[in-house]
């Protein structure tokens, strides 16, 4: 999937576009907040992380750099195979080894992280601040992608995936000369930001566990390792507790 | 002037004046690429796996086979570095994406009348992409106020939010559009074309634009694009001054072929009949067409649906079942045309017939009601 | 197609002004909508809203599933093709519009838009078109429509449903069934 379609639809429900602030932003599925260790979850792999990063020309044009994308992909990566909950256990078990799925299974996983993203965009919009209607969405969270990859559960062994998207945008110097004479003429400039959204899905009923994102107003930079890691640590509050407490993941560089 | 736009006039003064880009020569300075053109490329990959993964592209070995035979001629030292993909879509559109992914549209392949004038519009679109067109735009605007407002939204395509893909589809500026007429009409020459053809393509073009008033943002279906580049290749045609060259005109009629009774179809089904009646109107096109499509000379009409077109719909369906009497759509089609007018009998045997030749026809359902209406007097 | 652009218009309107579109939960008990041109039935628990001459249904967010139904005097009836619709028009012959009206709407996806099902069906007592519909979005997911409508003297009324093939075009298809069983004019 274009990964520009997915972070665009993705950001647009955040609220970034409008300039809106969504809400507080972690939730959980209603059956754990219920009752918390009610969905014991043994292997959870890390799903290919998509990070996008942008460099903003003066006039405010955004163009994708891949190899800054390359760069905050392993760092978000890193980051997430080192994080660990205040329990002290790890965010996942391992990477997926999409290498391993026949091409069927990869197609269809490839449509289900396309859902996850209209799944993901309608259920923050529901928790928008304007959408006060369907905050009982945000109450009862029952999001789902359906049964469809409860193979992964049958074939592999994988309860459940975790799916992380990110954008950067990084201005150039000349749009920040730029933001310091809007200054002076009383025009804001919007600068850069730094984003992450994740989600953790159940691959046997396809339950949308937990959902959260971050944002950072320009202080972040995705291409820094130790400032991806502080958005992570930011982006993992609420992920809910594994249950087999292991070793941290190691930290592969693949 | 707004107080955000003088800001940008502001710095804009400062904007620096970068070194002329150099065109390639041939496929290996595609793997030499500058950080900034790696970019670019990657947009255009983007933009690839989108045409293909929402469908978009008319899949058809031979018709590929052949246009990349056709580039070949063209650029020949860029062997595959330079490939040609057809979207299927009616509209009148070409372009050239920075990697060298090169789209054509169905409309546009039937449009023209043989290889030559095919050539005409890959040999331009190949220059976009060898003298690097889109970096070039892209450096000269990428600073510009009039791009930092609205993007998004007057291109109606958030996800392709970028000047890659806004200068391929919609043109690049006038200096780079007649540099690609210049050297894609050497290349035109060089591969031993009837470059005469050159403008006529585009005549035929404006000539549909100008009659149906075509409001496409496409570069080739704008009125002022068109105009240039028949001018432009006229004064390319009396430098040349040949008189010869191969035009291609029954191979290339034989590769689309395929695409016409499609396009014809697909315009009605878009509500375009202006469209057939102007391709069916014109008699040294409708002569290259199947027999059948006497069959869509009479929908195109009945679409338009204006005084005394019942009459000419139903006498264009009376040829079609005339000359090819095993084609099924016309029976449905003289059914529908006899129960309007209170004909029930005619009505009954032509749908009788429709569905003889067509037991699986998609629309069974709504023949048999018909059928069934017309023997209780029901009116639908 | 008015259906399509209306709900575009809201969804643009929602998600990036912020505009609060009057949205309502239907009661868990279900309840009854009455309107000018039509009454129907409407599912329990899910998020009803009127925009304009519409009535637009959801239970989880507008990209997951809705429900559309709507109601458009015959010369505003094909408004991107500029066509009207009639009493007297057939209803093989309003399929064919509704479709030119949705390729001509230029949605994203359509280019792909293959019809699986295009039957005449009865509506509120009134003989229309069933369509069933599928494409696939740029991002590759697949999406179905269920689109039916029917002309009566005063104009042309459409039910929409739609939703991606994976898991909620199934799973919510009954409702819009339901839905569709208990129109009355």
């Amino acid at each position: 999937m274009p990964r520009r379609l997915r972070l665009f639809m993705l950001l647009a429900a955040i609220g970034l576009l409008a300039g809106c602030a969504a809400g507080p932003s972690a939730k959980l599925h209603y059956t754990i907040k219920q009752e918390p260790g009610s969905r014991p979850l043994q292997q959870v792999v890390l799903m290919p992380v998509d990070v996008d990063v942008y460099e903003m020309s003066t006039g405010g044009v955004k163009e994708e750099v891949p190899e800054w994308s390359d760069v905050a992909e392993e760092n978000v990566r890193s980051a997430l195979l080192v994080s660990k909950d205040p329990q002290g256990k790890c965010c996942v078990t391992r990477e997926v080894d999409s290498a391993s799925l026949t091409g069927e299974e990869r197609d269809i996983l490839e449509e289900h992280l396309a859902l996850f993203t209209s799944v993901a965009a309608s259920a923050r919009w529901a928790d928008h601040p304007v959408n006060t209607a369907w905050h009982f969405k945000a109450q009862h969270f029952d999001y789902t992608l359906g049964d469809g990859l409860a193979f992964l559960k049958t074939n592999y062994g994988i309860d459940a995936g975790l799916i992380i998207l990110g954008e950067d945008v990084v201005s150039t110097a000349g749009r920040k000369a730029t933001a310091v004479v809007g200054v002076m003429f009383g025009v804001s400039v919007p600068l850069g930001h730094s984003t992450l959204v994740g989600g953790l899905v159940d691959f046997e009923t396809g339950d949308l566990l937990w959902l959260n994102h971050t944002v950072s107003g320009g202080d972040a930079d995705l291409r820094e390792r130790g400032s991806t890691l502080d958005l992570a640590r930011e982006l993992m509050v609420g992920y809910p507790a594994l249950d087999a407490a292991r070793e941290p993941a190691p930290s592969t560089g693949n | 002037m707004p107080r955000l736009l003088l800001v940008f006039a502001v710095l804009g003064l400062a904007a620096c004046q970068s070194a002329p880009i150099k065109p390639m020569s041939g496929h290996q300075d595609t793997l030499h690429l500058t950080a900034e053109e790696s970019r670019l490329w990657h947009s255009a990959v983007e933009l690839d796996e989108q045409m293909e993964n929402a469908d978009y592209l008319f899949e058809d070995d031979e018709l590929q086979g052949y246009l990349e035979s056709v580039m070949q001629k063209l650029y020949p030292e860029y062997g595959d570095a330079i490939s040609v993909r057809v979207v299927d879509s009616p509209s009148l559109n070409a372009f050239a994406l920075p990697n060298g992914s090169i789209y054509i549209n169905t409309g546009m392949l039937t449009r023209l009348d043989n290889e030559a004038q095919m050539a005409t519009v890959l040999a331009h679109e190949g220059v976009h992409f060898t003298h690097k067109h889109s970096w070039q735009q892209r450096r000269n605007t990428k600073s510009s106020t009039a791009f930092s407002t609205g993007f998004g939204v007057v291109t109606g395509i958030p996800a392709l939010g970028d000047l890659m893909a806004l200068s391929s589809i919609y043109g690049f500026s006038k200096e780079l559009e007649r540099e690609a007429d210049a050297d894609g009409f050497r290349r035109l020459a060089a591969a031993g074309y009837d470059v005469r053809q050159a403008p006529v393509t585009f005549e035929h073009l404006l000539a549909e634009v100008e009659a149906l008033d075509i409001d496409e943002p496409y570069f080739f279906s704008t009125h002022p694009a068109l105009e240039d580049r028949i001018e432009s290749f006229e004064a390319l045609v009396r430098q040349h001054g040949a008189t010869n060259g191969y035009r291609g005109e029954q191979v290339y009629r034989m590769q689309v072929e395929k695409l016409q009774l499609e396009l014809l179809q697909d315009y009605l089904e878009l509500g375009q009949y202006q469209s057939v009646l102007l391709i069916l109107g014109r008699p040294d096109a409708f002569v290259r067409y199947p027999l059948s499509a006497w069959f869509y000379l009479g929908e195109a009409y009945r679409l338009r649906d204006e005084e005394g077109d019942a009459a000419r719909s139903a006498e264009a369906y009376a040829t079609a079942i005339q000359l090819v009497p095993e084609f099924a759509p016309p029976w449905r089609a003289m059914g529908l045309h006899y129960m309007k007018q209170g004909e029930a009998g005619e009505a009954d045997s032509h749908f009788s017939r429709y569905l003889e030749l067509r037991p699986d026809a998609p629309d069974r359902a709504y023949i048999e009601l018909y059928r069934t209406n017309l023997k209780t007097g029901d009116d639908h | 197609m008015k259906l399509h652009v209306s709900i575009a218009a809201c969804l643009l309107a929602l998600m990036l002004a912020g505009c609060a579109a009057t949205w309502v939960r239907v009661d868990d008990t279900g309840s009854h909508y009455s309107g000018e041109h039509y009454s129907v039935s409407l599912p329990a628990g899910w998020m009803r809203s009127e925009v304009g001459d519409s009535l637009v249904l959801s239970r989880d967010g507008l990209d997951l599933q809705r429900i559309v139904i709507e109601y458009r005097p015959h010369e505003k009836a094909f408004e991107e093709l500029e066509k009207s619709s009639s009493a007297g028009m057939l209803p093989s012959e309003l399929a064919e519009l509704t479709i030119a009206e949705l390729k001509a709407s230029q949605e994203e996806g359509l280019p792909s838009l293959e019809i699986l099902d295009n039957r005449p069906m009865e509506i509120a007592g009134h003989t229309g078109y069933a369509l069933h519909l599928r494409f696939k979005t740029d991002a590759g997911l697949r999406i179905e429509v269920l689109l039916r409508g029917f002309v009566d003297e005063n104009g042309l009324y459409q039910l929409l449903y739609r939703a991606p093939t994976l898991h909620y075009f199934g799973r919510d298809r009954e409702v819009y069934e339901s839905l569709s069983a208990s129109m009355r004019l």
